[in-house]
């Protein structure tokens, strides 16, 4: 099956799996120890001494120490290794993000690496032991008893065979049935999923409008309430098919017992077998279909795992980044791109054709509608995705000859999302450099215009910040990134200046930070602020991923275009007020 | 290692026992353990409980639950006649071998009258499972339209305090998480229940001796329970602990890969994770180690039903004191009783897992509602009085304390700007006003009138609280501006999207006005998006605006047009704003100061730099942009 071979592939010691499996398979030679026993006691019968009867204690006593020895050693094998597979898994998961383009961590994707990583495994690796261990049983279990009818009577063998075979198909069927119709009803979840979010949302903005029709209230309450409605007749319908088969199987695993008990007179009466074996086939039927029926139970919890397994593999196998083979640093840190094209949908390019140099330790702004492709420009520097066509280089060379670390060992990316791990203020700034010491640490908090709110902490560079930062407001996470910059000391900067704005409250000291980190460096930045573009070498405009304008401010503020609509709109904007 | 008499005591109990396996532990999962331990002590639910709340709150009838149960039951207990024939038959072979006298019609008849019987059972247990289906997936769905609609009438600052995601995790999983328990194995409990009670009934009626030999496998489950408790708790809390752990960090290690990547931290952040998951294995192993050994002894028990009865059973058969029909009961009766009761023990289990989700959801049920009169009872609000703080005090759900006395007014036609660092409570009062909260002690007032005395809808009509959530709905662009006043015109309608500046985009779009927001919503930045909420708000006929001012700064792209929109949502308007950038707000009748939860100082921008040091240290941190 399945998850045996998967198990195997990453169990350090798939031998011991394996040897755990059939471990596992001979434990249920204690149902053949039952069968056997019931048997001499039919041909003993009558004349049943306490010799005998001793003797058939001893039978039973041995078949539950051959299912207990052998019951632990598959645990212990099998289940152990399986654990240790499970976390081989999880690893071989975690390397393979490792490896990925930065393009690839989108939030959405991110949400659902978490998933698989943490819930999909997890439910796979409870619930594939159970899947295994009620497979074993039925079958091997059954196999036995069948074992002993074939030794009584070879005839009454084959039906017992004949009815077995048909009660594993017919559970076959309950299992795919079970595969076929989860993902339905995830489907169904996940539509519920979205109209509860944008109920929830659109209420907490709906109550701020008493509209007197209260159709848009209406409206979301409906749309969550088909959605349910939906997802409860679709879970409805698939219990009725189900529990309907179910329910069918098990009565045809009852009925298979009943007839091989009708058979086993019949023959007896025929006088084509003899009375002991007559009377032990007929009372071992529900012996042998037990397994069987349990299969039923388990068949619905553990109906997602094949699924789930596939959505693993999925994950462990990401597309990786291909390392360029110089690994040393660029003399020259020149930025140059040319003709570059793409888009995130190939058919659909961001930018076209783009053509520009940016020389090294100048001061690059770019400036542009939104949408018109800047983020993107400054993403492919960072080589999150290949341009379709086209090239990017540094310092002359193509960013595909670069080893990836080289290349990011260059850059400090200052964006607008920053992560910070559950630990101290001075080991999130320190990731930037570990080997750097406590007091360069502190340098570049306080350069980074961080040191005063930290050293207001309860415990100061030690406090620890709260998964992704939590503890922190945004505008201080962001100087905590910019601190990082700092202390990575990357000769190119590249730089979204709307972070800024996360935080007016404390926009000035971000703003002080960034001209500290900017000083010096090659800086390539998404200009907000009237200072950027007034002191760069050169301002890049882009317009629906077309370069349109390039040029100094007194150069381009000069002539009607989109750089001097954006001067107009900034100046309009610092001079706004309310009162 | 039974717990004595303090949670202390128990904790280094555990603790002791935890080190005493030799691992070595990164600070986070002790610091678990310990949280695990002392939260055990909580009053645990039982089943019956947690089932009438369920569905009582569910509103199904327990006469339906009751009528699946009885099916259930009738069900499982017809199951048996499997067993009688069986006995049967042996019995017929037995009188046909020695007496010769046994018709074959006999056979046949009991045969069908079996086959009928199951036939029962399968109808019967079908029609149980049915109903109890039914019901089940039936009362999800009303828990679930139940905990959404809830949401409408507890103060709108729970979203403020629990995300959208989480409550979105809360409706669809976290009730999903209930099914298994609810759907699948509550209504099979009775009647696989029923059977083994039955059986064991059964076995007493052909011999009481046989009856306890049935049990002889007990003692060996029981012994093998107690291998697998003895000393379970430290390794059981240590595994819960390093399963948390890890969870925490592939969340950490997931979410943190872009960051790590940029700064080479690959190695580090992945062997970090790595060590975790090592960790939870290793846990696992010493905990399943130790269990695999009682859990084998009992499972090898559970799969011996004969082990006593064979031997007893033949021997009275022998001593003549039973005949092979109850020969043959004995050999098949004891087969489900103890596979019954280990399924009933995992069934058990599951439900363990049950009961903290129905606390999660329970706390949402039960959030208590906003209080306030019903929509026709409208407060006489005097037209010359504004909005009125009179020492209120208010702490957020957690206990922390955001405002500790804070009395203020706000003038009817002026604009009172609320400043201050962060976290000093401007937004918290913002939303106070907006009715987000109820307030823990002292008043807010509108129009002279107390907050809790004017029925919501009121409120919203004459406040209009305006922040940085673009939220469109289904709906064309038009409907979605039409929320602000829904007796609006078409031309108001345009005119107010004029002056919120989002005229032109509108009609660039393929159909104008026409067209689906939510799909729009797609391809529309968010300055526009928010340009369009503004619209709705300049056509709402509020008289008061509170604002907060971040709203100008989400995205800098449209800065200059949307705070051209937001003058024009203002004018004409009271305002209460929260202030960032204090150059916007210099010319405000009245500057409230806050610091740390009150109000630290008051007055116009001049009085304030004389006398306010706080207000002197921001005003100099404020730095405009300057050209």
């Amino acid at each position: 099956m399945g998850v045996i071979k998967v198990i195997r592939h990453r169990s350090p010691h798939p031998g011991r799996y394996m040897a755990g499996i059939v471990c596992g398979i001979v434990q249920h030679v204690g149902i053949l120890f039952n069968f056997i026993a019931i048997y001499i006691g039919f041909t003993w019968a009558p004349d049943i001494t306490p010799e005998r009867a001793w003797t058939l204690a001893a039978l039973l006593v041995a078949g539950f120490l051959v299912t207990f020895v052998f019951g632990w050693l598959y645990s212990v094998n099998s289940n152990g290794e399986s654990y240790k597979a499970y976390c081989a898994y999880r690893v071989e998961i975690a390397r393979s993000l490792k490896t990925a383009p930065l393009g690839f961590f989108s939030s959405e994707r991110l949400s659902r690496i978490l998933f698989g990583i943490t819930t999909v495994i997890e439910q796979v690796e409870n619930f594939s032991s159970i899947l295994i261990m009620s497979h074993i049983q039925a079958y091997a279990g059954g196999a036995f008893v069948l074992v002993g009818m074939f030794g009584v009577s070879a005839r009454l063998g084959a039906l017992a065979l004949a009815l077995f075979a048909l009660s594993v198909a017919a559970s076959r069927v309950l299992y795919r049935m079970g595969a076929v119709e989860m993902p339905r009803i995830q489907e169904r979840m996940a539509q519920l999923s979205e109209a509860v979010t944008n109920g929830v949302r659109g209420m907490s903005v709906l109550r701020s409008f008493p509209a007197r029709e209260s159709s848009s209230v209406e409206r979301i309450h409906g749309a969550v309430r088909d959605a349910a409605d939906a997802l409860m007749s679709q879970q409805i319908r698939m219990e009725v098919r189900y529990a309907l088969v179910e329910k069918l199987y098990t009565f045809l695993t009852l009925v298979s017992s009943c007839v091989i008990s009708l058979a086993a007179a019949w023959l007896c009466a025929a006088g084509e077998i003899p009375l002991a074996s007559a009377l032990t086939l007929a009372v071992v039927g529900p012996m042998l279909f037990a397994g069987l029926q349990a299969l039923a139970v388990s068949a619905l919890l553990t109906a997602n795992v094949p699924a789930n397994l596939e959505s693993l593999e999925r994950l462990a196998r990401i597309p990786a980044i291909a390392d360029g083979p110089v690994s040393e640093a660029p003399a020259d840190r020149s930025i140059d791109f040319s003709h570059v094209t793409f888009g995130y949908d190939p058919s659909r390019p961001v930018l076209h054709d783009l053509t520009l140099c940016i020389p090294e330790g100048s001061r690059a702004a770019i400036v542009g509608p939104s949408g018109s492709g800047k983020t993107t420009m400054v993403n492919l520097i960072a080589r999150f995705f290949e341009p379709q066509s086209g090239e990017i280089r540094l310092g002359g060379r193509p960013l595909s000859e670069y080893a990836v670390d080289t290349l990011l060992s260059q850059l400090s990316l200052v964006f607008q999302d920053v992560y910070l791990f559950d630990e101290t203020v001075m080991d999130n700034i320190r990731i930037a450099r570990p080997s750097a010491t406590d007091e360069e640490v502190r340098e570049a908090a306080r350069r980074a215009c961080c040191d005063e709110f930290v050293e207001a902490l309860p415990q100061g560079f030690d406090t620890r910040v709260g998964e992704g930062g939590s503890r922190l407001s945004g505008g201080e996470r962001q100087r905590i990134s910019i601190a990082r910059a700092l202390l990575k000391d990357a000769p190119i900067i590249l730089l979204d200046e709307a972070t800024s704005s996360v935080d007016p409250e404390n926009e000035h000291e971000i703003l002080c930070a960034l001209d500290e980190l900017t000083r010096g460096r090659t800086v390539i930045s998404i200009a907000h602020r009237l200072s950027t573009v007034a002191d760069a070498d050169q301002i890049l405009v882009i317009d629906e991923g077309r370069l349109v304008q390039r040029g100094t401010h007194e150069e381009l503020s000069a002539v009607p275009g989109i750089y001097a609509d954006f001067l107009e709109a900034r100046r309009r904007a610092a001079t706004w007020t309310l009162a | 290692m039974r717990a004595t008499a303090t949670s202390e005591e128990r904790c280094a109990a555990v603790m002791r026992g935890v080190d005493a396996l030799g691992f070595d532990l990164p600070d986070d999962v002790r610091a678990r353990i310990q949280e695990q331990v002392t939260k055990n002590e909580e009053e645990p639910t039982s089943v019956s409980r947690f089932t009438r709340e369920f569905f009582s709150f569910a509103g199904v009838p327990a006469s339906r639950m009751l009528l699946s149960i009885l099916l259930s039951i009738a069900g499982y207990l017809l199951q048996l006649a499997g067993a009688f024939f069986a006995a049967y038959a042996a019995s017929w072979v037995y009188r046909a071998a020695t007496t010769g006298d046994a018709p074959f019609d006999q056979l046949v008849v009991a045969a069908a009258v079996t086959l009928g019987v199951l036939a029962v059972h399968l109808l019967l247990t079908s029609a149980s499972s049915l109903i109890s289906h039914k019901i089940a997936f039936t009362a999800l769905r009303q828990l679930r339209l139940a905990l959404f609609s809830r949401l409408s009438r507890i103060p709108q600052g729970y979203l403020i305090e629990n995300s959208v995601g989480r409550v979105r995790t809360l409706v669809v999983d976290r009730v999903g998480g209930l099914e298994d328990w609810i759907a699948h194995l509550m209504p099979e409990v009775p009647g696989r229940l029923a059977v083994p009670t039955a059986s064991i009934v059964l076995l007493f009626a052909v011999d009481w001796r046989v009856a306890l030999a049935a049990f002889a496998p007990l003692p060996l489950i029981i012994l093998g329970i107690a291998v697998m408790m003895a000393g379970c708790e430290p390794r059981m809390q240590l595994w819960m602990a390093s399963k948390g752990s890890l969870a925490a960090r592939a969340a950490e290690y997931i979410q943190g890969t872009p960051v790590i990547k940029a700064f080479l931290q690959e190695d580090a952040s992945f062997s970090r994770f790595a060590k975790s998951a090592r960790l939870y294995q290793d846990t696992t192993m010493a905990w399943w180690r130790q269990s695999w050994l009682g859990n084998g002894i009992t499972l090898a028990a559970m799969g011996s039903p004969f082990l006593a009865v064979v031997p007893v059973a033949f021997t009275l058969f022998g001593a003549g004191e039973l005949d092979v029909f109850r020969l043959g009961l004995c050999l098949t009766l004891p087969l489900g009783i103890l596979q019954h009761m280990y399924q009933l023990m995992s069934c058990f289990e599951l439900f363990q897992m049950a009961v903290p989700i129905w606390n999660e959801i329970r706390g949402l049920l039960d959030y208590p509602a906003l209080e306030r009169p019903a929509a026709s009872q409208r407060a006489a609000l005097d037209p010359a009085r504004g909005i009125a703080f009179t020492d209120v005090h208010f702490s957020y759900s957690d206990g922390s304390e955001a405002l500790g006395g804070v009395s203020f007014t706000a003038e009817r036609g002026q604009v009172t700007a609320l400043v201050g660092p962060s976290g000093s409570g401007k937004s918290t009062i913002a939303r106070l006003i907006a009715s987000f909260w109820d307030v823990g002690s002292g008043s807010v007032s509108l129009g002279g009138v107390n907050l809790r005395q004017i029925p919501l809808d009121q409120l919203m009509e004459e406040v209009s609280y305006v922040s940085q959530d673009a939220y469109l709905f289904e709906g064309t662009i038009r409907d979605n501006i039409r929320l602000g006043r829904p007796d609006a015109t078409d031309e108001e309608i345009v005119r107010a999207a004029r002056a919120a500046r989002c005229h032109e985009f509108i009609m660039a779009l393929p159909q104008g006005y026409d067209t689906d927001a939510g799909e729009a919503g797609g391809r529309l930045s968010g300055g526009e998006r928010q340009r369009i909420t503004l619209a709705r708000a300049i056509l709402k006929p509020a008289s008061f605006v509170v604002l907060d001012e971040a709203t100008a700064y989400a995205d800098p792209e449209s800065e200059a047009q949307i705070q051209e929109a937001l003058t024009e949502v203002v004018r004409g308007r009271s305002l209460i704003v929260v202030a960032h950038r204090l150059n916007t707000v210099r010319g405000a009748s009245k500057t409230v100061v806050m610091d740390k939860g009150r109000v630290a100082a008051q007055g116009t921008h001049d009085q304030l730099i004389r006398e306010s040091p706080l207000y002197r240290t921001l005003w100099r941190r404020f730095n405009g942009e300057e050209l």
